[in-house]
């Protein structure tokens, strides 16, 4: 188990990450968000050992992070880096190397990657012959192969296209279901949501929101309502508790102040009887992280 | 761990480098290039046998068959007794000059057409010649003329400091501190370029953060030097190995018997010394080129990192062809006792008897404390830049970096 105990990093007066406190079991997901300058990255470095903690621990079943520990660990930068000029198997087989990996296990387990991910290719390519998508591909493959206990992937879908995006996910949760722990951030709130057991979200270094993705949204209630209903605008504006009213494909999609609004709605929609759609939700997890990144904001998004 | 991690940088650092074109191309190159020099050599070589030029002697059957005897000039002799014969030979350009005798002078007459026909040769023989035929009009005789002629002897010693006599390996010695001299300064600036480039090229692609997400930065920072050095000595080697096949292939060529005489009186002690030296200085430009390395953000930084370091090879390289005869020399006697600078210079002074052995020891002691604490903190300075990205130029992070070297992270 990850254990981290109120980390905080200061730079000079600047503080980066404040006070930051999670913790990540064996075969859990943590996704980690929060707007490009929250503490996410540095957080990873502190965990990686890149950089020193101000204060605060961490720990890997209740020890400091030994040199043998950091070795499980699997890392995905944000900015992707490999050698251009060496080929697919000499880059793979040399990280799998310095991660305690035999050459030979490696081998097996890159032609096996490689034919799951569908890479396109042989092991002898070299790096800078690949499309963009397969060396994103390498690039993974490079940092799962061992099989990593501990598991950090830094804004893993930029820049990746749906399919590679879905793969990319499939081997999270391959890993996830072995037992890995798996740390991630990530812009795109959907992905954070299907993966992620837990989530942190940071802001300017403090944890604003922590906790399962579905507690999080229960906390703010069903207030977004999507409706598909004969009925005018108008009649719907005058309804008390109603903050707004946007047209959204065939029908509208409407902020509550108060989830019990929605049964209000409910009875004057389907006064004259049968109505296609009526799905009252909590707001989605994107919704969530703009309403809290947008509060007391000094940037955008 | 650490020793397995350590063991697979170098070995990757090593292997990669191996494969590369580059690296052979400036293993290969001053081999090759002295292969064609030969080659143009042997071609101009060829092409004046076939045109060795002919001098006529006329009427002086005796002094054409002393020049022919002697075998000293390039030139085909011919001796005649006809002038008008000879005079249009030579307007055909049949021959190349012809040599007539007039009271004791000589007149020597070359064609239009005619270049260089060795004349320095050609007048130190007539000389001879002459003197031979005045010794013989005073009746001397040829033991005489022997004794007459003998070049004087003189028999060197040079005192140790005990004021005993010792073998005289100066100028072999100075020979070898300068040819080194020049073998350095190639190695290192080539070494120093490398290495640069690769720690920059895995900073600046973002590599380094998955290396050291695996392994410590000592493991990066020793493996990388560990690697290049393997590189360094490979090459040194192949050179030996190639000189050792050029001795035996050629035992009777002109240039490696004279090279050979030269380097036959080293002092065995002073090679030691020297090579220790050579050795100490190489990881001492490495380790600093790594600390600066570490600091550039892109690979475009790359040569105005090192620039001041090559600067600092350039110097010690430069002086040492100025040590002979500047025995007193504030300046060289100060930068031959300082790392980076001493390389050369102190195995020149100690060449040529301006320092003693104890200064000499004392220089690369100082050398090997350096390296240890270069080492040292620069594993600081390199774990603390490597993956850290600057804004702004060079000189204000490498300032920033050098005023925070004492404290810890």
């Amino acid at each position: 188990m990850i254990d981290i105990s109120h980390l905080t990093k200061r730079f000079n007066d600047k503080i980066a990450l404040d006070d930051l406190t999670m913790t990540l079991a064996p075969g859990e997901v943590m996704g980690l968000i929060g707007q490009n300058g929250a503490g996410k990255t540095t957080t990873f470095r502190m965990i990686l050992n890149f950089i020193q903690p101000s204060s605060g621990t961490i720990s890997w079943d209740q020890a400091p992070i030994s040199t043998t520990r950091r070795t499980q660990i699997g890392f995905l930068p944000e900015e992707r880096g490999l050698y251009q000029k060496q080929t697919i198997e000499q880059q793979v087989l040399y990280f799998a190397q310095l991660h305690g990996m035999s050459k030979y296990d490696a081998k097996r387990k890159l032609t096996e990657l490689m034919k799951r991910l569908a890479v396109v290719g042989k092991v002898t390519d070299k790096v800078q012959t690949l499309s963009k998508g397969n060396a994103q591909k390498i690039q993974l493959i490079s940092t799962i192969i061992f099989e990593p206990n501990f598991l950090i992937l830094d804004e893993p879908f930029s820049g990746l296209d749906p399919v590679n995006t879905a793969l990319m996910m499939q081997e999270i949760k391959r890993l996830q279901d072995q037992g890995s722990m798996i740390l991630f951030s990530s812009h795109d709130m959907a992905g954070v949501e299907q993966l992620s057991d837990q989530i942190t979200m940071l802001k300017a270094g403090r944890t604003v929101l922590q906790g399962r993705p579905t507690d999080i949204r229960a906390q703010f209630g069903r207030t977004e309502l999507y409706l598909e209903a004969p009925i005018e605008t108008a009649s719907l504006a005058k309804i008390p508790g109603i903050l707004s009213i946007v047209p959204r494909g065939a029908g509208r999609q409407i902020h509550l102040a108060d989830a019990k609004v929605g049964e209000t709605i409910f009875k004057l929609a389907t006064a004259k009887g049968y109505i296609p759609v009526f799905a009252q939700e909590p707001p989605t997890l994107d919704a969530i992280f703009r309403e809290k990144a947008s509060t007391n904001n000094q940037g955008g998004l | 761990m650490f020793w397995k991690q350590l063991w697979l940088v170098i070995h990757h650092t090593f292997t990669q480098r191996l494969k590369s074109v580059g690296y052979w191309s400036l293993v290969l190159m001053p081999a090759l290039s002295v292969l064609a020099v030969a080659a143009v050599f042997f071609i101009l070589n060829m092409g004046n046998q076939q045109k060795t030029p002919t001098m006529t002697i006329v009427n002086q059957p005796a002094l054409s068959h002393y020049l022919k005897e002697q075998k000293q000039l390039d030139l085909h002799i011919k001796s005649s007794d006809d002038l008008t014969a000879t005079k249009k030979s030579l307007h055909q350009e049949k021959i190349a000059a012809y040599l007539t005798t007039n009271k004791g002078r000589y007149q020597l007459i070359k064609g239009a057409k005619t270049e260089d026909l060795d004349d320095q040769h050609l007048r130190t023989l007539l000389q001879d010649y002459t003197f031979l035929q005045r010794a013989t009009a005073l009746h001397l005789s040829p033991q005489q003329v022997t004794h007459l002629t003998e070049p004087v002897t003189i028999d060197t010693q040079v005192l140790n400091n005990q004021g005993q006599a010792k073998k005289d390996n100066q100028s072999a010695n100075y020979a070898l501190t300068s040819v080194l001299a020049i073998v350095i300064f190639f190695f290192l600036t080539y070494y120093v370029g490398l290495i640069a480039n690769e720690i920059a090229n895995e900073k600046s692609s973002r590599i380094m953060e998955i290396l050291l997400a695996a392994s410590s930065p000592a493991v990066q920072f020793f493996g990388k030097l560990g690697g290049i050095g393997l590189l360094a000595l490979l090459h040194a080697s192949i050179y030996l190995i190639l000189g050792s096949i050029a001795f035996m292939c050629f035992p009777n060529n002109e240039f490696l018997i004279r090279a050979k005489n030269q380097f036959s009186n080293l002092d065995p002690t002073f090679l030691i010394f020297t090579l220790l030296m050579v050795l100490i200085t190489i990881f001492l430009y490495m380790v600093l080129t790594a600390i600066v390395a570490a600091m550039v953000n892109d690979l475009s930084q790359v040569q105005q990192a090192v620039t001041p370091v090559t600067t600092l090879a350039l110097v010690s390289y430069a002086l040492t062809f100025m040590v002979n005869g500047q025995a007193h020399n504030g300046l060289i006697t100060v930068l031959s006792f300082l790392p980076f600078e001493s390389q050369s210079l102190m195995p020149a002074r100690l060449a040529l008897n301006y320092a003693s052995p104890l200064q000499a020891w004392l220089s690369l002691a100082i050398a090997v404390i350096t390296l240890v604490l270069l080492a040292y903190y620069g594993l600081r300075l390199y774990t603390r830049n490597v993956l850290t990205y600057q804004e702004g130029n060079l000189s204000k992070a490498a300032f920033a970096t050098f005023l925070n070297l004492f404290k810890k992270n």
